[in-house]
């Protein structure tokens, strides 16, 4: 691992990886808790929608995934704000037409060689220092307006009528976790593809629910979680050749049910053993 | 007269195409302990969402304080009808009953020393201060219910709307909430939902029968004539304590 270091693109990888569970583990809390996780793989899939556009017209895909995956999102929101419990079919809906576009527009475009793989699964290794940088500012970002409001991020999640009666403006709220969501989606396709966006979102949030029961530790253990995967899967997949981002969810993979399992082995000992104290 | 702190007029709501409310008008004086009462589905906690601001009515007129309800938060204090929601949730009994303390003046800030001791004071009002760092969802419902109550107390609010609020909880911590609910009744107007009829004999100033239409008593009692046109149906009236007892044999009710 240590002489991977030496080669400018592995440490690139490895601080954007490092940025991208951070940004992931505190939004991916939100996401899991609110039970966005579909929300969020639909806002994924349809980013192609602009990153078809963007190759199309000629324009520059990141800035411009991003404000297309915001406003995917926005109109995911306003379906579902509405009604939170049955929206999924119109999310359903949103994630494929997006998708579809991207394809078709991709098709479209005269001459057009982009790693198309690169998107749908992620290119660490091609991380530039743009990039990383990108990633910082939007990690200083989240975390300054999560810790602002903080408290109200936990009213709006754990209960949002009483969050309205007492004067929060929960809509506004959920538009801003909408809008955070949409970015760390796109920054984290670059890692590990808009395939795999999903898994880090959700896996390391649903770790740290197990051994914590408050949302910043939720928050806090989530983003460990996650740079620990990324560096696991990364140095798995320098040493055997295998390719980055499906490495990395393959540790988180294994990770959530090694823990899962663990946990139901636990629960199974203390309730047998409870049993014999009585 | 007193000042009234909670008049409807001519409110009107449906649902989906159903009549939920029809023609609803009353008013809630200040120091008013407002008993809500009727059958399920009659309208009861739609009636207290539109009074919150939660849902908007079809026609008809709510003001709070003499404001459209969701502009008057800062007075007004919520216990929810427990329904179980969200018991997985990673949160301690004092981070819900600090919850109490947010406003939309004090966006972004943390909670000040204040906050906290008002909380305390509220969870120690329920019993629940032993309890405060215990998860939400490691809880009996009795006992979320009571960290629910902490939260409206921690407002401080000038009304009190609350949802059946002793549901789930034991007999003797009923009987000692009410009289909590008494005492602070001295300073707060209450509006309470609630199917027991014991409830109402010894603490109600004003009875509202609510299945779709509302109709106020003001003597804060009960007679079985109300409560069979509230329920639809002929109801065993058996006061101080005892809960009522629906007949068995129903005839024409709807």
């Amino acid at each position: 691992m240590w002489q991977a270091l030496h080669f400018e693109f592995m440490r690139n990888a490895l601080i954007a990886g490092t940025m991208v569970s951070i940004i992931c583990g505190v939004v991916g809390t939100l996401v899991v808790v609110n039970r966005l996780v579909f929300l969020s793989g639909g806002i994924a899939h349809a980013a192609y929608g602009g990153i078809g556009l963007a190759v199309y017209f000629g324009f520059s895909p990141g800035f411009f995934t991003a404000g297309f995956a915001s406003a995917v999102a926005f109109v995911m929101g306003a379906i579902t704000v509405k009604d939170k419990h049955r929206a999924d079919a119109a999310i359903g809906a949103l994630w494929a037409i997006g998708m579809a576009l991207g394809i078709i527009l991709v098709s479209l475009t005269p001459g057009y060689n982009v790693d198309l793989m690169g998107y749908l699964f992620g290119s660490i290794l091609t991380v530039v220092k743009s990039d990383i940088w990108m990633m910082i500012a939007l990690n200083v970002v989240i975390l300054l307006v999560v810790l602002l409001f903080y408290k109200e991020f936990i009213a709006i999640s754990y209960d949002e009528e009483f969050a309205f009666v007492v004067g929060i403006p929960v809509t506004l709220f959920y538009f801003i976790l909408l809008l955070m969501t949409s970015l760390a989606v796109v920054v984290t396709i670059k890692v590990v593809g808009l395939i795999l966006v999903i898994a880090l979102l959700s896996i390391p949030p649903s770790i740290a629910e197990d051994y914590t029961h408050s949302l910043g530790g939720m928050m806090l253990m989530a983003s460990l979680f996650g740079i620990f995967f990324t560096v696991c899967g990364l140095y798995l997949s320098f040493n055997y050749n295998l390719p980055s981002g499906a490495a990395i969810i393959m540790v988180a993979g294994a990770a959530f049910f090694l823990s899962k399992i663990l946990r139901w082995i636990g629960r199974r000992s203390v309730s047998s053993s409870s049993m014999y104290d009585t | 007269m007193k000042e009234l702190v909670l008049t409807v007029q001519d409110l009107c709501f449906t649902y989906q195409h159903a009549i939920v409310l029809k023609d609803v008008s009353f008013s809630v004086e200040q120091g008013d302990f407002f008993v809500v009462l009727g059958p399920n589905g009659g309208g009861k906690t739609t009636l207290l969402k539109l009074c919150l601001g939660m849902l908007k009515p079809d026609s008809g007129t709510i003001k709070v304080f003499g404001q459209d309800p969701p502009n008057t938060s800062r007075r007004i204090g919520y216990v929810p009808q427990n329904t179980g929601f969200n018991v997985t949730f990673p949160i301690s009994a004092l981070e819900v009953t600090l919850m109490g303390r947010l406003s939309r003046s004090r966006l972004g800030r943390i909670y000040s020393a204040y906050d906290y001791s008002m909380a305390e004071d509220a969870l120690k009002k329920v019993g629940m201060w032993q309890h405060r760092f215990t998860p939400i969802g490691h809880m009996s419902g009795g006992q979320r219910q009571r960290v629910f109550i902490a939260r409206a107390l921690a407002t401080d609010p000038e009304i009190l709307f609350m949802d059946e609020p002793t549901a789930g909880v034991d007999p003797e911590f009923e009987t000692h909430i009410y009289e909590l609910f008494r005492q602070l009744n001295e300073r707060v107007t209450i509006v309470l939902i609630t199917h027991d009829i014991g409830v109402i004999s010894q603490y109600a100033k004003t009875v509202a029968c609510v299945n779709r239409t509302i109709e106020v008593h003001r003597e804060g009692q009960i007679t079985k004539g109300m409560l069979e046109k509230a329920y639809g149906c002929p109801v065993e009236l058996v006061a101080h304590g005892i809960p009522h007892r629906v007949y068995p044999v129903h005839k024409g009710g709807h």
